[in-house]
């Protein structure tokens, strides 16, 4: 037998221990080629939107890689590490230091190159699904043709090859520290008794529930300055928790002796004990891993899925046209019928409804301002109109103030009675105020209601540029039309109506923008989640051989079948959802601070993504512990 | 009374594929309640697996077997389990006590997947640790004593629920003479005291003289049978021939060090 063939025997014998490791590593191949092959997509090449998707495919491509370098790393580590009592046997039947490199070094240049080819066909397979997603998600016209750049699979050969060959002379570096002794101690080292503190324990806790209560009453203007002090506390947080906290909780459970000695607890919580804490880190990683994924995706899906809600927030009116000024009110009529036929062609139904306004100027925050005034019964039109039914009256004295959607601070107090002046008319009125139910034009900060009488009263002294006229639409089922509604506005001369607001043109920004994130972030956030649960799968194949003996003593002094699966399955539950769980509360809170901004709720998406994420979690649970099972099954 | 009755039992290992091995050979033999009873015979003579046999462990290939009177062979592998850990103590040659649990917990976990109440499994732990002189290290951890009192650690689990028989398979070998010794002397003062019928494997000569009687195998069928007289030594001098006279496992022919 060769050394090159002792080697690769070594890699078929134990490939039950390299499959979890070779599975993770062929799947991070498979996205970064997928991706890969979209960046160097020929059409793309020639697209216009070329710059910006290459560069938001570079950065995926940068994050996938580097989370692929830093797993790699770490399953490398922890495979060598299950398998060093082998090497020391190797080395004390007279391998030199040297050959043990060289058959690491084959070892796992063997696997590296087996994973990338199969990633590369993987990836090859699943591609073309992926590019029509893409062209779909784009608005390419026609699909993307199904092709791949020799570029796409040189950069993924190359730059994975580098990385499996830097890993693994990173691990015979470290593996050169090691005495033999070392080396046969291995992972079967006695394990010590957990050892947490309290106050660690309780500072973790408190640094959770600190940031926790950071994001809840987080807003619009707090959100920024306070995101990055929330980070700061949850990440540290939640490491407490899981290295401290969570052995404390269990070392709670074991004082309780009615609990801890019944049945089968004695050894489900006692295992677990070790286990928590032996996995401390890991769970903590997988628990951040999760929550970054599931607060990703659900900021991303919540804010797309909320754009036509936020939309409608924003843009009181489905469509609005504004002219200012006798000469421009007077051709404006021409552009609202040009406007009206385009909507016509396209075969929207529409209602319409055209008033005027007027100018005046009130004292508010210390200054003068311009205001407009309209009637109350137009206002009730209005209404109508937005398919609301209202029952205010505005009497002589009294004015209605109508608030736009974001004030700054003190913009919503008004002072109990004001004064609306225009020319030599003056008057004052007690003040009320309410949302706005008319579009924001750029000319004045606030419509004022007041009764007809009042309004005639103003309207017959306005000079000629004090004059609005106001044409509101209502569209029946609006988003649905938004491109064709969005396209007619571009008919409008905009000298002539200077105000054109549409929930459309709203609408569609926030859907591309989002259309964009969410694609690449949903990407990323499935990887994430996938890691973490690859992390968690390769971990117990770690214990396995751990597992198997201890539950082969136990079954000679009559542990029965049935007594392992529920042992088994609680504790491959525990290890698998106590991240999960940790990591969706953690994300709620991102949620709630995503609600605070929000008019919609966001809680239905969120409720949505995470089901899905839980059920892909469940799935993979049952596989595993199915797995598990079976093996312990095997010396049962 | 008879607590085990093997009547020709056998185990043929492999078949199908490869080539059969009868490990056991149409054995018959009988304990009696309150006996304490050795197993010796070559190495590959098929001493565990008569153990693993009388102790339902593994199955049968042919033969009758009743243990405490229930027919064995008819119960399902779940009622098996659950027998075992009613009728049966177990004491294994590497002690098989888990490192996740302290002495105290591996002694009590028979009754505790029992389902017994705290109150009862304390009581029982307190006195079964004295009468084996390891009350002193009932808090620690496995790996913080040594073979000796590991091995009557896993005695006492092995006796906790007080089982009508009790099978050791080379209980001594991981011990030197002086553990081997304590070891030894806490079986058969447990087998006088509480009368726990014993079934032991060895190789070990000096572990065996402490039995009543000692079975001799070879090839998986019953070679010789040996009677504890009024004198130890003779009884370890009788041992010794036959081993002689078994052959092939010379190696294990030890000095005399009563
Ligand atoms: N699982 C198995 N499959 C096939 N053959 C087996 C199996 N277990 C034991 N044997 C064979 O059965 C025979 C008896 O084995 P057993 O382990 O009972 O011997 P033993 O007397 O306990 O030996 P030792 O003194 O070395 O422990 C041996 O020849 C062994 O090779
Ligand atoms: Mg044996």
């Amino acid at each position: 037998m060769t050394f090159k063939q002792f080697a690769f025997n070594n890699v078929k014998r134990n490939a039950r221990q390299y499959m979890s490791y070779f599975f993770s590593c062929m799947f991070s191949v498979s996205v970064f080629f997928i991706y890969a092959v979209i960046m160097f997509h020929p059409e793309i090449d020639g697209h216009e939107f070329r710059q910006t998707v290459q560069r938001g495919i570079a950065a995926v491509e940068i994050i996938i890689f580097s989370f692929s370098f830093l797993f790699v790393m770490y399953s490398t580590g922890a495979f060598i590490k299950s398998r060093k009592k082998e090497y020391g046997l190797l080395m004390t039947l007279g391998i030199s230091k040297g050959q043990l490199n060289r058959l690491l070094i084959l070892e796992n240049t063997i696997i590296g190159c087996v994973s990338i080819v199969a990633g590369l066909l993987i990836g090859t397979l699943f591609a073309n699904v992926f590019i029509m997603g893409f062209s779909n998600m784009i608005d390419i016209d026609g699909s993307l043709g199904f092709a791949i750049a020799p570029k796409a699979v040189l950069l993924t050969v190359v730059s994975y090859f580098v990385m499996f060959e830097l890993n693994t002379l990173a691990i015979t570096w470290t593996m050169r520290t090691n005495a033999v002794v070392d080396l046969f101690r291995g992972a079967k080292a006695a394990k010590r008794v957990p050892k947490f503190s309290w106050i660690l324990s309780i500072i973790g806790l408190g640094l959770v529930i600190t940031a926790y209560s950071l994001a809840w009453t987080a807003d619009l203007l707090s959100i920024f300055p306070r995101m990055f002090p929330i980070l700061l506390l949850i990440i540290p947080g939640t490491y407490l928790l899981f290295t401290q906290s969570s052995v404390a909780l269990i070392n709670l459970l074991r004082r309780n002796k009615s609990i801890y000695f019944r049945q089968t607890n004695l050894l489900t919580i006692s295992d677990l004990y070790y286990k928590l804490k032996d996995h401390s880190r890991l769970l903590f990683f997988v628990t951040i891993l999760s929550a970054v994924a599931f607060t990703a995706s659900g900021v991303l899906f919540g804010a797309y899925q909320s754009a036509k809600t936020e939309a409608e927030a924003l843009v009181a009116q489905d469509v609005s046209l504004l002219s200012k000024g006798e000469e421009h009110i007077a051709n404006m009529d021409d552009e609202v019928s040009t406007f009206k036929q385009q909507l016509e062609q396209k075969g929207i139904d529409y209602q319409s409804l055209a008033m005027e306004r007027t100018q005046a100027k009130i004292h508010h925050m210390d200054q003068d301002i311009w205001v407009d005034l309209l009637s109350v019964s137009n206002y009730k039109q209005l209404q109508k109109l937005n398919g609301n039914t209202v029952d205010i009256d505005v009497s002589n004295d009294e004015m209605v103030v109508m608030l736009p959607r974001y004030l700054t601070p003190g913009e919503e107090e008004f002072a109990n009675e004001l004064t609306v002046t225009s020319e030599n008319v003056e008057e004052t009125f007690t003040v009320q105020t309410m949302d706005t139910i008319v579009n924001q034009n750029t000319h004045n900060r606030y419509t004022i209601v007041v009764s007809d009488e009042m309004y005639q009263h103003y309207a017959s002294v306005q000079e000629p540029n004090e004059q609005y006229r106001y044409v509101a639409f209502s569209i029946h089922n609006w988003s649905s039309h938004a491109e064709a509604i969005y396209d007619s506005t571009h008919m409008i001369d905009r000298e002539i109506v200077t105000g054109i607001d549409t929930q459309a043109q709203i609408y569609l920004t926030l859907k591309n923008s989002l259309s964009f994130a969410l694609f690449f972030g949903l990407f990323i956030s499935v990887l994430f989640f996938l890691a973490a649960g690859s992390i968690l799968y390769f971990k117990m194949y770690q214990d396995l051989d751990n597992d198997v003996s201890r539950y082969r003593s136990l079954y000679r002094i009559g542990l029965t079948v049935k007594e392992m699966k529920k042992i088994a399955t609680k504790q491959v539950a525990y290890l698998f959802f106590i991240p999960f769980s940790v990591a969706v509360i953690h994300a709620s809170f991102a949620f709630k601070a995503l609600q605070n901004m929000l008019t919609s709720s966001v809680f239905m998406p969120s409720l949505l993504l995470i089901s899905c994420y839980l059920a892909i979690y469940a799935i993979y649970f049952f596989f595993i512990r199915g797995l598990y099972i079976r093996k312990l099954k095997e010396v049962m | 009374m008879a607590i085990v009755e093997a009547k020709s039992i056998s185990k043929i290992y492999g078949g199908k594929k490869g080539i059969e091995h009868k490990a056991i050979d149409h054995l018959s033999m009988n304990i009696e309640a309150g006996e304490f009873v050795g197993v010796m015979g070559p190495s590959g003579s098929g001493k565990t697996t008569l153990l693993n046999l009388l102790s339902t462990i593994d199955r049968l290939s042919a033969g009758f077997l009743t243990i405490n009177g229930s027919d064995i062979t008819k119960l399902s592998k779940e009622k098996l389990a659950t027998f075992r850990r009613k009728e049966m103590g177990f004491i294994f040659q590497d002690f098989n006590l888990l490192d996740t649990l302290t002495i105290a917990e591996n002694i009590m976990l028979p009754l505790t997947l029992d389902g017994r109440k705290v109150k009862e499994m304390e009581t029982k732990l307190a006195h079964i640790s004295n009468t084996l002189g390891i009350d002193g290290i009932l808090r620690n951890r496995t790996y913080e004593v040594s073979g000796g009192q590991l091995q009557r650690a896993a005695i006492a689990r092995a006796m906790i629920h007080e089982p009508s028989i009790i099978f050791a398979d080379e209980p001594t070998g991981n011990l030197d003479s002086k553990s081997s010794k304590q070891v030894m002397e806490a079986l058969t003062g447990l087998n006088t005291e509480q009368h726990a019928t014993t079934l032991m494997v060895t190789h070990d000569p000096f572990a065996a003289s402490f039995c009543e009687r000692i079975l001799f195998i070879k090839d998986g069928k019953i070679f010789n049978e040996l009677h504890k007289g009024d004198q130890r030594q003779n009884f370890f001098q009788d041992i010794l021939n036959v081993q002689s006279m078994l052959g092939g496992d010379t190696d294990d022919l030890q000095t005399i060090r009563l």
